[in-house]
């Protein structure tokens, strides 16, 4: 073992995916004409945003993990988690296989913590709410979360709290599901209620923009940012599979303003205009997956800071300079 | 003559959101689910028609004309029996 510090390691989130997202996109979510929704939702006075059940999405999640055939849903997960620990791997100072001595991996549901893969490295499981994390201050080198966020309400809150059990120096690593993810389903439900009942309301649970993402990870208090944008396609034959899929994956809509009622005939509307609007040749159609990647790091003195105004050693002018050939004989 | 549950619960769309119920044998929510389940195999017979309304509704969002309620009915009409008669086959 080197002699580095200790390395501990706090992962959100079981390594299955959820799908569905937070946003504050005022075009992107669907402001229902149809029926009112039920319970709390929208802004309270205090600016804390209660757009999700947490208390639902714990049951669904509950429910997905214990499902006999759960490894079957995790497809998405798997391929987001394997990009996310490419960019583990990359961060340089990082290397979980040796000198990670804690991980402490959390989630709301029971049943997923149960699920998980057998490691090698000493793991802890906390059953927590991402958004009140029962950790202290500077406690974490590394914060992973994998398609986790998009499930929580006070997003500037979570984010702050991941900034708050961070070492200085730590670095947060995540992925989300962002604003055009499952665009084609929106949309196919959405024509589809209008034309059967003459109005819709939201089935797809609200998304993060990446443009509000930088702002938020800067709000949060991190520093040098990196966040980019990966488009995973899936295809499914049809509709119902791939809301079944959904369900599977835990990733079912918990939103207040959710619509519990999907009429038989609006799912054949639906089924029909997806496959025309969207389906490929050979029949199948396919669903959009928009994940956003951050990576963000607690301030700390060693980090690269912006050069002093008036500090610079080379000009703007020279560049148009290079790419001309630098010999005088002329052909 | 008492109520028939299983009457109330067929007519109803298709409820996502339960969780403990249907685990525990065979009700309402189960037996929605398993009709649910040939919808695939019953939409796949009724392709074209499927098609032609899909097409009607998809003419909305490029043209000038607005989408509004029943705008496709009649094309939907055709879907709808067509996909019923299939699942009256099926359920032979």
């Amino acid at each position: 073992m080197s002699g580095r510090l200790c390395r501990r390691l706090l992962r959100l989130g079981c390594p299955a995916s959820s799908a569905g997202g937070w946003s504050r996109l005022s075009g992107g979510g669907l402001n229902g004409t149809g029926p009112p929704g039920t319970g709390r939702s929208g802004l309270s006075g205090g600016g804390r945003m209660n757009v999700f059940s947490r208390e639902m999405k714990q049951r669904q999640k509950d429910w997905a993990a214990q499902l006999q055939d759960s490894q079957q849903y995790d497809y998405l997960r798997q391929e987001v988690g394997s990009r996310v620990a490419d960019r583990v791997y990359d961060i340089a100072r990082c290397v979980p296989q040796e000198v990670v001595e804690r991980f402490c991996l959390t989630d709301v549901s029971q049943q997923s913590l149960r699920r998980r893969r057998p490691s090698e490295i000493p793991t802890h499981c906390v059953l927590a709410d991402e958004e009140f994390l029962p950790f202290k201050e500077n406690t974490f080198d590394l914060v992973v979360s994998s398609l986790a966020l998009h499930w929580i309400n006070d997003l500037p809150g979570a984010l702050r709290q991941i900034h708050q059990v961070l070492k200085p120096d730590g670095v947060f690593i995540g992925a989300m599901v962002g604003g055009e993810t499952l665009y084609e389903l929106r949309c196919s439900l959405q024509l589809a209620e209008t034309e059967r009942e003459g109005g819709f309301s939201p089935h797809i649970s609200p998304y993060t923009a990446v443009t509000d993402l930088g702002n938020l990870l800067g709000q949060a208090g991190f520093n040098m940012l990196t966040v980019d944008i990966d488009d995973i396609q899936v295809h499914y034959p049809g509709i119902m599979e791939v809301m079944t899929d959904l369900q599977g994956m835990g990733e079912s809509n918990c939103a207040w303003n959710r619509k519990s009622l999907l009429h038989r005939d609006t799912i054949l509307a639906a089924a029909a205009i997806y496959k025309e609007m969207y389906g490929s040749e050979d029949g199948s159609i396919p669903a959009t997956f928009e994940i956003l990647y951050m990576i963000g790091w607690k301030p700390h003195e060693s980090q690269a800071k912006p050069a002093k105004r008036g500090s610079a050693t080379a000009s703007f002018g020279d560049l148009s300079k290079t790419g001309q050939p630098s010999c005088t004989d002329q052909p | 003559m008492g109520v028939n549950s299983r009457q109330h619960g067929a007519a109803q769309g298709f409820h996502r959101s339960s969780v403990c119920e249907f685990m525990s044998g065979s009700n309402v929510w189960s037996r929605t689910r398993e009709k649910m389940r040939l919808f695939p195999e019953l939409f796949a017979q009724c392709a074209n028609e499927a098609a032609v309304y899909g097409k009607c509704v998809a003419a909305t969002t490029t043209g000038t004309q607005e989408l509004r309620k029943d705008l496709c009915a009649k094309e939907f009409e055709a879907l709808k029996i067509c996909f019923t008669n299939a699942a009256k086959k099926r359920a032979r």
